[in-house]
């Protein structure tokens, strides 16, 4: 009697299924890794680009209060070019999708601070000093669908 | 007779050596798009560390100077105050921004920059500067450099501005 034995010498279906299995998900892995290192390298682009707008924005208001201190009110504006002088026009402005601001505030000081010549500035109960803004200098952008901001704040007085 | 059949077959060996070169390939290709990334991340971490080094100098000498000049159609500046004077000039032959500082009493702005201003490893292409308000106490720099730089898998060249207030006032008065 003829024993017909199949011998089987390649791999299993399991065998086969693993291996691709282990394969893809590393190759998944590396993809997103790259994808990951190349976003990552366009956002900090971005935010180098970002920080050096905010630097000349709040630079730009320094300018504003130098040239004269009653040109300042309270209020949303953003720096412009006018009549060859920085001036701070209403509104928002976007460059290079990077939206920037600068919110101009009052601010308040401690009512009695003890025979001090200034009283520290609080941010609530005090008394409105008439030669002191804030100024928010703000940028704001996107950053793969999420919104990214950044703050710098500089105080503006009657005195330089 | 039997017929031993210990080796591989054609179809084996094509098929062995397609996967070997498709997978090669990606290895190479990935390995290459791996080291442009890092070429692009250091390319453009030199560029703003450059740019930040050169505005915070320029900053300094710009916010305590008396007398402000821009020479050579906005390529250069000239500053003055009662303890240093100091010139940048951008050398357009070997695309970088020098200086030269002089540190005593009544100065006068040097007439030659012969320091960099940035490494070497970056190339400045393009230097602006220009005055605003020059009358006023609100005067004003603005500064665009263009800087660019040069890696073996990437070379980029990005711009960069900033604006600088003087923080003396020319008359001496009150401004406001």
């Amino acid at each position: 009697m003829n024993n017909l034995k199949f011998k089987s010498s390649g791999f299993t279906l399991v065998e086969v299924l693993v291996a691709i299995t282990l394969f893809v998900t590393l190759i998944a892995g590396l993809i997103g890794l790259t994808q990951l290192s190349v976003k990552s390298t366009a956002a900090s682009k971005f935010r180098v680009q970002a920080k050096n707008i905010l630097q000349q924005t709040i630079e730009t208001v320094m300018a504003v209060r130098a040239s004269n201190f009653s040109n300042l009110n309270e209020g949303i504006f953003h720096p412009e070019i006018v009549s060859d002088k920085w001036s701070l026009v209403s509104g928002t402005e976007t460059i290079d999708s990077i939206e920037r601001w600068v919110e101009i505030s009052r601010v308040q000081r401690e009512i009695s601070c003890g025979g001090e010549r200034v009283c520290l500035v609080v941010d609530s109960g005090g008394v409105v000093d008439p030669v002191t803004f804030k100024a928010k200098a703000v940028v704001s952008w996107q950053e793969n669908g999420q919104d990214q901001q950044e703050e710098l704040e500089s105080f503006l007085t009657f005195w330089r | 007779m039997k017929k031993s059949k210990t080796g591989f077959t054609l179809i084996e060996i094509v098929v062995s050596f397609a996967a070997i070169i498709v997978l090669a390939i990606a290895a190479t290709n990935f390995l290459f798009s791996t080291l442009t990334q890092r070429d692009q991340a250091l390319a453009e971490s030199m560029l703003s560390e450059q740019a930040e080094t050169a505005f915070s100098i320029i900053a300094n000498t710009i916010r305590s100077a008396q007398q402000i000049n821009i020479i050579d159609g906005g390529q250069g500046l000239e500053t003055t105050n009662p303890e240093e004077c100091w010139l940048f000039k951008w050398d357009n032959s070997s695309q970088q921004l020098k200086f030269n500082q002089i540190t005593s009493s009544s100065c006068s702005p040097p007439s030659e920059a012969n320091q960099l201003l940035t490494s070497q490893l970056v190339n400045i292409t393009q230097v602006d500067f220009d005055l605003l308000a020059v009358d006023d106490s609100s005067r004003t720099v603005s500064m665009t450099l263009d800087l660019q730089v040069y890696r073996p898998l990437w070379n980029t060249t990005q711009q960069f501005s900033q604006v600088f207030v003087n923080l003396i006032d020319v008359s001496g008065g009150d401004d406001d």
